[in-house]
């Protein structure tokens, strides 16, 4: 009786470690196939990286960003140019006589 | 002995869970890792491939903004000193129309005749002007003939052209066979000195 329950135990921890086996096993295979893949991925994206569509596509952004970009300065010249425009009646004055004096010095 | 045989199954599968589990999330890591490998040299290849492109992009698209800026900015201050330049017009038209009391324009007539005069340097001289400006020298040439004598040092014959010259004021000398003319008028003053005047007259105002 005691010698059937020892080799009982030991199938039962033998069946248990090939669970265990199993469970590695599949992990691997399941590693594997994720990496598989990634690799499929990895390749799809450096494909990408030389489409046309996608170098146009990137163009075009850049070239919003640049249009941003420049209507900003404009804006900026424009801010300057409305400053300039509403230079004081007294700093105007100022150059008339300047230039009246210069004019009329003989 | 059923405990210690659950407890040693128990840790059997234990150790196989962990190192499945490893197993995953080591794979899980090392395929990130490719994908965002992958990820970054396609980014450096599309950059490479599309940076001389973009490059002169911008430099179009800034530089056109840029020139444009610089365009709106010389039109407000061409503006303004067109403003300046009129508003002196219009005082020099004044003075001499005798309504400005800080001038006095028929004193300031004969400074520009003595001018031209000696400008030209001939004791004979011709003089032309506006209307109001002939008649003043009209009524005061030997006057002004003595004014010129005094400064110059030697006598002047003045004579007065029928016609009247189309200006703001001032006078037009010359000699009797026109040789030598001298436009010593006030519009004429003014244009000599504007593009000299422009840059100080804009540093002025726009400093």
């Amino acid at each position: 009786m005691e010698g059937w329950c020892k080799s009982m135990s030991i199938e039962e921890l033998i069946e248990e470690e090939r669970k265990g086996v199993r469970l590695i096993e599949e992990a691997k295979a399941k590693a594997e196939r994720m990496l598989a893949e990634a690799r499929r991925k990895a390749e799809e994206i450096m494909a990408q990286a030389t489409k046309r569509e996608l170098i146009e596509s990137r163009i075009r952004g850049e070239e919003k960003k640049a249009l941003e970009e420049a209507e900003k300065i404009k804006q900026k010249y424009l801010q300057e140019a409305s400053r300039l425009q509403s230079t004081s009646e007294d700093s105007i004055q100022k150059a008339v006589e300047m230039v009246l004096k210069e004019v009329l010095k003989v | 002995m059923s405990e210690a045989l659950s407890i040693l199954k128990s840790e059997i599968m234990k150790r196989s869970l962990e190192e499945a589990q490893g197993i995953t999330a080591q794979a899980e890591r090392e395929a990130e890792k490719i994908i965002s490998s992958a990820k970054r040299k396609a980014e450096e290849i599309l950059e490479q491939s599309i940076k001389p492109e973009i490059s002169v992009m911008r430099k179009r698209i800034l530089g056109s903004a840029r020139l444009e800026g610089r365009r709106i900015l010389l039109k407000a201050k061409e503006e303004v000193l067109s403003k300046v330049f009129k508003m002196v017009e219009e005082r020099l038209k004044k003075i001499a129309e005798g309504e400005d009391p800080e001038y006095r324009y028929e004193e300031l007539t004969v400074k520009l005749i003595q001018e031209a005069a000696s400008r030209i340097g001939e004791k004979e001289l011709i003089l032309t002007s506006n209307r109001r400006t002939l008649a003043f020298l009209k009524r005061n040439l030997r006057k002004v003939e003595k004014r010129l004598e005094e400064a110059l040092g030697y006598k002047v014959k003045l004579t007065l052209e029928n016609s009247p010259y189309e200006c703001l004021g001032g006078v037009v000398v010359y000699t009797p066979d026109r040789t030598r003319i001298f436009y010593n008028t006030l519009e004429g003053r003014l244009m000599g000195l504007k593009e000299a005047l422009r840059g100080i007259v804009a540093k002025t105002l726009f400093a």
